[in-house]
């Protein structure tokens, strides 16, 4: 399968099957959950020959960059003719789209995101299985679900900044209606709050990649491009300041704002609780899992590479922020009574995370930058993975009992062992039990933290019983005790069951097998560090260093 | 040549004014229809009929319009860029393009008016709507003062009428009251600053005033910019805030809320399509061409021009537009800050033309891509009003609550109504993103000199995008989010179809903007190249009166 | 100059003044008759600045182009006839809805 069909059938598949479940004649709601399926599934399969050749195709140790540049596109001047060389094999495709502006339609894969369109492809198969109870305007629901599918692939497929910013703006409708439409009680609310959030952020987001494509120091001529790649070799060329700030301090506050705000991290993360309390399960599934990670993404694809510099000198205001949203995260939600919006703010604190492992930076030795920003790759996985069983946890309370109050919770495990058990390991795999996946990312954040600053890595460590506190407490409230009214519920059934368990292998086996993950993510990961590093001006020799030691550091 | 003989009219060139004449006539057709043979027949069996007959003009201006491409170059009137009546009308790209997106404008228009019985009177009706179209037509094509007021006034006095035509309605006379007062004042503005125009350089012609203006500015050898030049700046100032109530800019907008909420929907989209693209295309042609040389400059060079004034204006235009809309219940009336936040968008794009045209560049990139947002604009403010048309008829009110539960009646023209409001906000993929975004890049594109001043601009419209998808948010939520008993039922055919292509253009030309991007440039780039006609020897080089001194409290300068 | 006794800043002066008093008119009158006659001293006053200027020009006639000031002000007095049939016919139709002439009573549409 050549690169551009692959790529682009893993955002256009969904995209037709879109269309598709809208036209599924009759009145059968069982065929349209059907045909959803078969093209989420399809999606993942799809994801997964992404993957295999990535691995067979020994492409992670190959930069994307260095993949990207054999694959040249020329628009002849006038004519408009086009003429574009595609190096078969190497998930990188690059093909004309608007002239003018000099927009590609420019996709490409490496770990980073490779592992988040695995991520994708396997959380929206879930999701859409745990949709089944949806049983108003079933059309809709499902034809919006595969649009947000497409969407988020298309946003850990671009690599022209353009094109990013165009899915990324696209996933806010579908998401925006599948919350106002079929959320709960104050639907309204959340929905017009999420977007206007998100739409807030884009704008940082388009101004900075309007500088990007703009900016010109002295006596230079623009780059004129939106090839994020391009302007990540080209770093160099920022220099200098606008409105008497450092251009690339500029573009990296606007990024980070932007994507700070999708992630959420405090103090932008308000609307998050209220989408997701109100949202459908499955598609609270696929906020937490999925589109959170979108904004980490940006910030590790993005936001760092492309103004290194900047980021640098903004870095510790990120580990504060990341720092302030841990603990804020945990004692908010300690401090819940619903349920469900315990779990969301307890993203808020896992994202912390994220952002700390990130901006712990120490570039004397970008070993430990590299531990964080693994580590921070880490928790986005693992916590797609989590947080996602998490919700769909809560969903499943909730259709029994039609309530999330964690007042009139308890004892499930009596009446549903099943249950009990699935959410004892992922909420144990969230609260970083050694053995489980949250425990891996933790360390790795926490110790590339120690090498950053003490005071901030101690308050990090001690949010860990923050963690355990409120994931104990949640679970006492939940499971444990006896109450009578539950007797006689009915278990986990078969289809909830195939749900909950691929995210309980899953959870373990990223505990226990990290390098089976960092091996092939690690080594993009490395690259970014590096690049970052010695953009400023640490270590010449940073990469061989990063390379070398992340492999060996992470099995470690 | 003797002076008391100007040679005679080609009338071959006339072929190039056959849709305006077209029109004028089908007008007069429809009239005396609706009083002949239609006399006496019931109100809405003569609203049929005389619809019907109406739609034939715009059918009639395309079939002109693509009657030299059919019969290949050369059969209408040989000459493709002719300068008509001795140089004050032109036959270029920009009017022929234009002449299309007005004739295609006005078929929805006359679309949707048939959607409902309003008014007794459809012969004149219907006549009033292709007469303000020949306004709009001959407006963009003007090369010369007089006919561009004339076009100007034309185009508005049809539309004061017709603002008032919703019988029983009050709404509808106060309408036509208040938009006449405001017009008729901008009108007056406008042509006494037209005057002092005429006065300081001693001629009409966009060209020649350009010509004039230029020569005196390299005889003072000054930059450009008005400073020092109050009879210059008063001409300037007046005729801004003539075209700024035309377009309904801050802070001249506030017979446009009134005047689009209480007109019947159709009329209400004319003016929010039509005439404000007919006359940003006027006011682009009067700043671009004859004006540029007193601009000004933009980032912190010395010399105030008209630039700064635009600047401002552009700016509170935005701001003012969607914060106003925020408040807004009734969907006309968010339809009428809407566009004056549209308008403030635009103008932040005449700016980067200008921007771009001063530096020395005749490249037309950042004026065709005001061109596309206006199409654009146009076409989806257009569907947006059919909405509203949908509503009154079936309600008998149009607020926007009245579109509850409409995404569960008329799935597929909700979706298109979504769609509508997405392009408005400028989500992508519609194209309402891409023209707002190509517009943008244009702004920082322009120069180097201005691009901070600009990159301002540009964040604070992007930051009024945001603010503006909590109102259009209301349509959707109204749309998709609420239940509701009450329904306007079954949109008629007249209002289904604008909707529907409305969404088709803004889906389409989202995906593939290229052709139209292309039109536009060309349009432009005729816009800016505009010159009189080379061979008459009756023109001479227009002599400035205000060479004369003046006694008095008045100092011409140039 | 050809322009006799009166210098041109006369005229000029006399039709800033009355265009000032229609702009005031417009503003303070209420009454839209009166209104309508303030725009009318607007444009006249545009009108005498058009003639004023082709009658002082260094070239008056056609030399100046082929339209000239006093054709100007010709058809701006024959679009300010339709301006005042137009105002005439809105200014009566709202007297039937409302009873009245004053331009502050229209008030049904408002925020």
């Amino acid at each position: 399968m050549s690169d551009n069909l692959l790529l682009s059938l893993l955002w256009a598949l969904p995209l037709a099957g879109s269309v598709l479940v809208l036209l599924v004649p009759g009145r059968s709601d069982l065929a349209v959950k059907g045909t959803a399926l078969g093209v989420s599934a399809l999606t993942f399969a799809l994801s997964l020959v992404a993957f295999s050749s990535y691995l067979s195709g020994g492409l992670a140790e190959t930069p994307l960059a260095d993949r990207a540049a054999l694959n040249t596109l020329t628009v002849a001047e006038g004519t408009g003719a086009v003429s574009l060389v595609d190096e078969p094999g190497d998930l990188v495709f690059r093909g004309p789209w608007i002239p003018y502006f000099r927009i590609q339609y420019f996709l490409g894969l490496d770990g980073i995101s490779l592992s988040l369109v695995l991520l994708t492809g396997l959380i929206s198969l879930l999701a859409c299985l745990a949709s089944w109870g949806i049983d108003r305007s079933v059309k809709g629901y499902f034809s919006l679900f595969l649009l947000l599918l497409a969407s988020m692939m298309g946003v850990f497929l671009a690599l022209d900044l353009f094109l990013f910013f165009v899915f990324f703006e696209f996933m806010l409708l579908p998401m925006y209606f599948l919350i106002g439409v079929w959320g709960g009680a104050r639907k309204e609310y959340a929905a017009i709050k999420f977007l206007l959030y998100t739409l807030f952020g884009s704008v940082f987001i388009l101004v900075a990649i309007l500088v990007l494509y703009f900016y010109a120091p002295d006596g230079a001529e623009p780059l004129h491009t939106f090839d994020a790649l391009r302007l990540m070799a080209r770093t160099e060329h920022f220099t200098g300041t606008i409105f008497g700030f450092g251009v690339q301090s500029v573009v990296f506050a606007l990024l980070l704002i932007g994507f700070l705000i999708k992630l959420p991290a405090v103090p932008f993360h308000t609307w998050l609780p209220d989408a997701h309390v109100e949202a459908p399960t499955p598609i609270s599934m696929i906020l937490a899992g999925i589109l959170l990670k979108v904004g980490g993404y940006g910030l590790i694809r993005l936001a760092w590479p492309l103004a290194p510099v900047g980021a640098f000198e903004l870095s510790w205001v990120v580990a504060v922020l990341g720092v302030v949203g841990i603990l804020y995260g945990a004692l908010a939600a300690m401090a819940q009574t619903d349920f469900k919006r315990l779990v969301a703010y307890s993203s808020v604190s896992h994202m912390g995370y994220v952002t700390l492992g990130l901006a712990a930076m120490n570039l004397i030795d970008p070993r430990y930058y590299s531990y964080g920003v693994n580590g921070a790759m880490y928790m986005m996985i693992a916590h797609g993975i989590t947080s996602a069983g998490m919700f769909f946890l809560v969903g499943v309370v909730y259709d029994r009992l039609h309530t999330r109050d964690l007042g009139q919770l308890g004892g499930l495990m009596n009446a549903m062992p099943v249950f009990g058990g699935v959410t004892m390991l992922i909420f144990f795999g969230s609260m970083g039990l050694p053995g489980l996946c949250g425990f891996v990312a933790e360390v790795f954040v926490v110790l590339s933290a120690f090498n950053y600053s003490y005071g901030l890595a101690i308050l990090a460590a001690a949010a860990v019983v923050l963690t355990a506190g409120y994931i104990l407490w949640a679970l006492q409230r939940v499971l444990l005790g006896r109450n009578d009214s539950h007797r006689g519920l009915p278990d986990m059934s078969m289809r909830e069951v195939a749900v909950a368990a691929p995210l309980v292998v899953l959870t373990v086996w990223l505990g226990l097998f990290p390098q089976s993950v960092l091996g092939w993510v690690g080594p993009s990961v490395d690259r970014v560090v590096a690049a970052v590093a010695s953009a400023n001006g640490a270590m010449p020799e940073a990469e061989e260093v990063a390379l070398s030691d992340a492999a060996g550091g992470s099995s470690r | 040549m003797p002076p008391s003989s100007p040679p005679p009219i080609d009338f071959s060139q006339l072929w190039a004014l056959s849709p305006e004449i077209l029109l004028t006539l089908w007008g007069l057709v429809l009239l005396l229809v609706d009083v002949g043979p239609l006399r006496g027949r019931p109100g809405s069996s003569r609203r049929k009929t005389v619809g019907s007959l109406a739609l034939i003009g715009p059918i009639g201006v395309f079939a002109l319009l693509l009657a030299p491409l059919v019969a290949g170059p050369g059969a209408g009137g040989g000459d493709p860029d002719p300068t008509l009546v001795y140089g004050t009308i032109a036959g270029d790209p920009l009017a022929t393009s234009f002449n299309g997106v007005i004739a295609l404008l006005l078929a929805m228009v006359i679309g949707m008016s048939m959607a409902w019985d309003f008014t007794e009177h459809w012969g004149a009706y219907f006549a009033l709507l292709l007469w303000a179209a020949v306004g709009m037509m001959v407006l963009v094509a003007a090369e010369e003062l007089l006919i561009l007021f004339l076009a100007l006034e034309l185009m508005t006095i049809c539309l004061y009428l017709a603002a008032a035509f919703e019988k029983d309605k009050r709404r509808s006379a106060e309408a036509g009251m208040k938009y006449f007062v405001y017009g008729s004042v901008a009108s007056a503005l406008f042509l006494f600053g037209l005057s002092l125009l005429y006065g300081l350089t001693g001629t009409t012609f966009l060209d020649g005033i350009r010509r004039v203006l230029v020569e005196s500015a390299a005889a003072t050898g000054e930059a450009g910019g008005l400073s020092g030049d109050l009879v210059g700046a008063t001409a300037v100032l007046l005729i801004l805030v003539g075209f700024g109530f035309k377009l309904a800019a801050v802070p001249f907008h506030q017979w446009a809320p009134d005047t689009y909420e209480g007109a019947p929907a159709p009329v209400s989209a004319w003016i929010a399509s039509g005439s404000k693209l007919a006359s940003l295309v006027a006011l682009m042609k009067v700043l671009l061409h004859a004006l540029a040389p007193w601009a000004g400059a933009v980032g912190g060079e010395a010399g105030g021009g008209w630039v700064l004034i635009v600047a401002a204006i552009a700016a509170a235009t935005m701001t003012y537009g969607n914060l106003a809309a925020l408040a807004q219940r009734n969907l006309k009336r968010m339809l009428a800050y809407s566009s004056i936040a549209h308008a403030g968008y635009m103008l932040v794009g005449v700016l980067a033309a200008m921007v771009t045209v001063r530096s020395g560049s005749s490249a037309a990139e950042a004026a065709g891509a005001v061109l596309f947002y206006l199409v654009i604009y146009s076409l989806t403010t257009v569907g947006a009003f059919a909405a509203a048309a949908w509503l009154a008829r079936g309600l008998g009110r149009d607020d926007i609550d009245d579109l509850d539960g409409l995404g569960v009646r008329s799935p597929g023209l909700a979706v298109c109504l979504a769609i509508l409001m997405l392009s408005l906000i400028g989500l992508p993929p519609t194209a309402g993103f891409v023209s707002k975004l190509a517009m943008f890049l244009e702004v920082l594109n322009a120069d180097a000199s201005a691009r901070s001043t600009l990159l301002l601009l540009v964040a604070l419209a992007l930051v009024n995008s945001v603010i503006s998808a909590f109102y259009y948010a209301r349509v959707l939520r109204a749309l998709f989010l609420r239940r509701s008993d009450r329904s306007p039922g079954p949109a008629p055919r007249g209002v289904s179809w604008p909707i529907v292509l409305a969404a088709l253009a803004a889906v389409g030309f989202g995906l593939e903007p290229a052709p139209l991007v292309d039109s536009m440039r060309s349009a432009a780039s005729a816009m800016l190249t505009i010159t009189l006609p080379p061979s008459p020897p009756d023109l001479p080089a227009p002599a400035p009166v205000a060479a004369i001194p003046v006694s008095g409290g008045m100092a011409m300068q140039k | 100059m050809t322009g006799g006794d009166i210098p041109l800043s006369w005229f000029l002066l006399f039709a800033s003044a009355a265009f000032a008093i229609g702009l005031f008119g417009v503003l303070a009158r209420r009454n839209a008759i009166a209104v309508l006659m303030a725009i009318e001293l607007m444009l006249n006053a545009a009108n005498i600045n058009l003639v004023a200027f082709w009658r002082y020009s260094d070239s008056p006639g056609p030399e100046a182009g082929p339209i000239a000031g006093v054709m100007l002000a010709i058809f701006v007095i024959t679009v300010a006839a339709a301006e005042v049939a137009v105002g005439i016919a809105l200014i009566l139709l709202c007297y039937r809805r409302w009873h009245a002439a004053d331009v502050d009573r229209y008030d049904s549409l408002a925020g």
